[in-house]
């Protein structure tokens, strides 16, 4: 399928999303949190993503639903639960916020694919790659969507696969996770206060080196991409404009 | 040879790209959830900031236009309204008092850091607890919010506010306090 009929089709799927009509009109609960509207919404779109983009993209998409999604939704109902435990809200228990995360999980289920499918849609390599050969030349506003694009592939394809691959290498997580089965285990006093401190600065120090990491892995090659695209050739502009610019020379 | 004016356009775009890119998968990423509203507690703030620190009230502006509502258009798509304008303000007015510091002196990053942190906890505050509510009367989809919940929500997003500041100062102090602009 053409993409630019692709791109169509998945934006005015996803205007149910954004609008709420015809999802509300369906309201009828299939169980608390669950509307008929949205699950048969949700079935829609996924039938749709499925269908246009086979099999392969649908799994991979499927993969990163699952890996924005769980942690919102459990991480979520944990903190509600812990919350309601402590007794510090919730008194009715369960049935005061679970309705709540069913439908932020069904609502992150519909929407992150759908996003995804429109991300997923526009052929950005392409557009790259013929800006780069046009020989009738290259407009200033082109000329900053390239940049913006191959700073934004760049940054999604080298910078934080590495900076991922650095985490997993220096150990990040382990050592966040150790401290912090360590504190759980000890009272609560001075020194577990004092603890719990070092490990917050800890966190902000491994934040701040991963963040500067990350940012200077982002830079470091804009000035040599901004040379090399503002020597791309300059769209021949119309009899017009270089009729003015003579007058005004 | 390349025109001066023209690299010093593009590599502006660059520098939005990145820290939008970069504020765009802080955002997504690192996501808590806040029971009482349905919002999220995340570090996208880090980047809207020191870019805004660095860079000017320009390519902050932009920057906290661009990355954060494109986080929010995967899965809280509800958001985008009040999160283009509440850190498109916030990365305005931290590099207008921010990066106008003299040298390495402290003061003024850390007021543009405190005023960023009172538009985020105020500006959300607003939205939630005014505008939204008077959006969702005629569209539903805007229906996400109450004043209550709105109040919920100050000290999660006062705590994101501060935690996001205290990297972005970090981060502001490695690279020296400030960059040529």
């Amino acid at each position: 399928m053409n993409w630019k009929l692709k791109f169509i089709l998945l934006f005015i799927l996803s205007l149910p999303a954004f609008a709420g009509y015809p999802v509300v009109l369906l309201d009828s609960e299939l169980i608390a949190g669950l509307t008929y509207g949205w699950v048969s919404y949700l079935f829609l779109v996924h039938a749709v993503i499925l269908s246009i983009n086979g099999r392969q993209f649908y799994a991979n998409i499927l993969a990163v639903v699952a890996l924005i999604s769980i942690p919102v939704v459990f991480v979520g109902g944990s903190i509600s639960y812990l919350i309601f435990l402590l007794g510090l809200g919730y008194e009715s228990g369960q049935s005061a916020y679970s309705p709540h995360y069913l439908s932020i999980c069904i609502t992150m289920l519909t929407v992150i694919p759908l996003a995804l499918s429109l991300i997923g849609a526009v052929p950005f390599q392409r557009f790259e790659h013929k800006l780069l050969q046009n020989k009738a030349g290259v407009s200033k506003i082109e000329k900053s969507m390239l940049m913006f694009l191959r700073v934004f592939n760049h940054i999604v394809y080298f910078v934080i696969p590495n900076i991922l691959e650095t985490i997993r290498e220096e150990g990040h997580y382990r050592r966040w996770m150790e401290g912090g089965l360590r504190l759980s285990s000890e009272p609560l006093g001075a020194r577990k206060i004092w603890a719990v401190k070092s490990k917050i600065l800890t966190l902000i120090k491994d934040m701040i080196q991963l963040a500067v990491e990350s940012i200077c892995a982002s830079i470091q090659y804009i000035p040599l991409w901004a040379v090399e695209i503002s020597q791309l050739p300059e769209k021949k502009r119309n009899k017009g404009e270089d009729y003015a610019e003579d007058i005004g020379s | 040879m390349p025109k001066t004016s023209e690299v010093k356009q593009l590599v502006n775009v660059g520098i939005v790209a990145a820290f939008a890119t970069l504020s765009f998968i802080g955002t997504l990423v690192i996501r808590i959830p806040i029971p009482a509203t349905g919002g999220y507690f995340n570090l996208g703030d880090t980047f809207v900031m020191i870019a805004a620190l660095l860079y000017g009230p320009l390519i902050g502006g932009l920057v906290g236009l661009i990355g954060p509502a494109l986080a929010d258009a995967v899965g809280y798509p509800q958001f985008i309204l009040a999160t283009a304008i509440v850190k498109g303000v916030e990365g305005a007015l931290v590099g207008v008092i921010g990066s106008r510091s003299k040298g390495t002196s402290m003061v003024q990053p850390v007021i543009a850091l405190a005023v960023g942190i009172a538009i985020i906890v105020l500006g959300y505050f607003v939205f939630e607890a005014f505008v939204y509510p008077l959006l969702g009367k005629t569209i539903p989809f805007f229906k996400v919010t109450t004043f209550e919940a709105a109040l919920g929500e100050l000290v999660p997003n006062l705590m994101q506010g501060i935690i996001s500041a205290l990297i972005a100062f970090g981060i502001w102090r490695v690279f020296g306090g400030r960059t040529k602009r």
